[in-house]
């Protein structure tokens, strides 16, 4: 499932977007060019700020993460703003257009999906994450892996069950979980206790 | 229904508040009592806005009080010794204001320095600041178009004089809601606001992102110093007369209204709707309380226990959460 060319691994398994690019730019001769045309698409379109196209170091698909994990709790409160905003989200990283790709683009789609799942990931370690009271009180190993797991839901499973766009969604919450379950022991059970409360 | 009681449980407060305070002194809900909690609450009200946004980043701003005594001293200085027009040394103080926020933006976010030592440090210096430049003495005789913000007077007949009015509603409490109303929509319509909540909820994620996450912080203190001097104005113009001695402690019950609004001290929660709602329910206690002849030491006592609970509930829900 979702099986993507051997020689790719290195690219979605880094996380700092200008050496992804020096990776992909370096395999360009030994892939298919309907494989690379497409992941460096993806790659450009993630890394793109729409409005400010010119602006550096951006991770706008992570962006669009953040701002999803801000959506589910307001979810309710102010449906019409935030519908609008999940639909204008869900066209950008490509899961509106899900069912017309192909095998091999959706498994590549998976992929990035995945490395962003885990770069989003990469930050809930940072010494700050989860801390209490002004930052003072820093969180334990637990309590990050409990709000890591609150976020990921929040952005995938959550937002696509409270939209109704389970189906629609299954490709990113599958990739969004996967990377989830591989990230911690705890995850797993957090995971499942998140579902059940909201 | 239980959604409903669990969303908007502050409110729920704020009416049962009403409802007691109303039962053991009528007087209490009297259109009269009703207009002075609306001038008691607007500085409290505008000076919680920029403080919503700090804590939203997990951050807190201690200076605000010291702003305030400055702004007030500053501005009745320029007023009175300086021969300056009233509005003009309301702008240079409400700079200056803004000013001490972006000082303070620079020590959190550049120098690194913890939000809650870099702003006790502000508070001492400009505390400090107001007592250089008054020499400790109050600073009246300004003019008396001043009172426009807050002031308020009866005329013989009993009847509201018009200066610091609209109809019956005070100009200070149309200021705070207009302040709320920007600051609603800088929270719920605006991309800052969406910063704010991302710079509190994973700083890291939101710099990797390419929000400008230091940048963002010198704008939020300096928005917090910025409402701080308004509040600042406000109090000038209800008091009429600036003293340096003026808002001791009071960031700690701006901080109450905020944090008993719903604004998580983790930051990345909070809603301005709450803020009001905690605005209000600190401004009817105080008002309560007064009414009902407690003493001002039983208040402290009393608005200090409601600040423990409302950071205990924030602290415990959020334990809760992981066991």
């Amino acid at each position: 499932m979702h099986e993507i060319d051997e020689r790719l691994a290195a690219y979605y398994n880094e996380l700092e977007p200008s050496k992804r690019l020096n990776i992909l730019e370096d395999l360009r001769e030994n892939l298919q060019p309907e494989v690379y045309e497409f992941a460096r698409e993806i790659y450009s379109q993630r890394h793109t700020d729409p409005k400010h196209p010119n602006k550096p170091n951006i991770d706008w698909w992570l962006w669009r993460c953040v701002c999803l994990t801000m959506i589910f709790p307001r979810r309710r409160i102010f449906k019409k703003f935030t519908s609008r905003e999940l639909n204008a989200i869900l066209r950008e990283v490509h899961v509106e257009d899900c069912d017309s790709y192909n095998d091999s683009q959706k498994a590549l789609l998976f992929h990035e999906y995945r490395n962003l799942a885990r770069r989003y990931l990469s930050t809930c370690r940072a010494d700050g994450y989860a801390s209490a009271f002004l930052g003072l009180k820093k969180a334990t190993p637990e309590e990050k892996v409990y709000k890591a797991c609150e976020e990921i839901y929040f952005m995938s499973s959550g937002i696509a069950k409270a939209a109704g766009f389970e189906a629609k969604m299954s490709l990113w919450c599958e990739a969004f979980r996967d990377e989830l379950m591989d990230y911690d022991p705890l995850c797993r059970e957090f995971f499942e206790r998140i579902s059940v409360k909201y | 229904m239980a959604r409903f009681f669990k969303q908007n449980a502050i409110w729920l407060v704020f009416i049962l508040e009403i409802a007691i305070f109303a039962y053991f002194n009528p007087r209490f809900v009297s259109l009269g009592n009703i207009i002075n909690i609306s001038r008691q609450v607007s500085y409290y009200g505008i000076a919680s806005i920029g403080m919503t946004f700090v804590i939203l980043i997990a951050g807190i701003d201690l200076s605000i009080g010291s702003i305030i005594a400055l702004v007030n001293v500053v501005c009745a200085y320029l007023m009175v010794n300086a021969g300056m027009n009233m509005w003009l040394a309301v702008i240079v103080s409400l700079i200056m204001a803004t000013l001490i926020g972006v000082l303070n933006g620079w020590m959190v976010a550049t120098i690194g320095i913890p939000a809650l030592i870099a702003t006790f440090a502000s508070q001492t210096i400009f505390r400090g600041c107001s007592y250089l430049l008054s020499g400790g003495l109050p600073i009246a005789g300004f003019t008396p178009d001043f009172g426009i913000f807050a002031r308020w007077t009866l005329d013989r007949w009993g009847i509201f004089e018009s200066m610091g009015f609209v109809g019956l509603i005070p100009i200070c409490a149309i200021l705070m809601v207009i302040c709320f109303v920007i600051g609603s929509f800088i929270l719920n319509k605006s991309y800052f606001g969406r910063y704010f909540y991302a710079i509190g909820g994973n700083e890291e994620a939101s710099e990797l992102s390419g929000i400008r996450v230091n940048r963002m912080k010198y704008l939020i203190y300096a928005l917090s110093g910025f409402f701080a001097g308004l509040a600042g104005v406000v109090l000038l113009s209800r008091s009429g007369s600036a003293q340096s001695t003026a808002a001791v402690g009071f960031e700690f019950e701006v901080i109450t209204c905020v944090v008993l609004g719903g604004v998580s001290v983790s930051g990345g929660i909070g809603r301005m709707s709450g803020v009001i709602a905690g605005v209000l329910i600190i401004g009817s206690l105080t008002n309560g309380m007064i009414l009902m002849d407690v003493s001002e030491y039983t208040q402290m006592v009393v608005k200090g226990v409601v600040l423990a609970v409302a950071v205990g509930i924030d602290c415990m829900s959020k334990k809760r959460q992981t066991v």
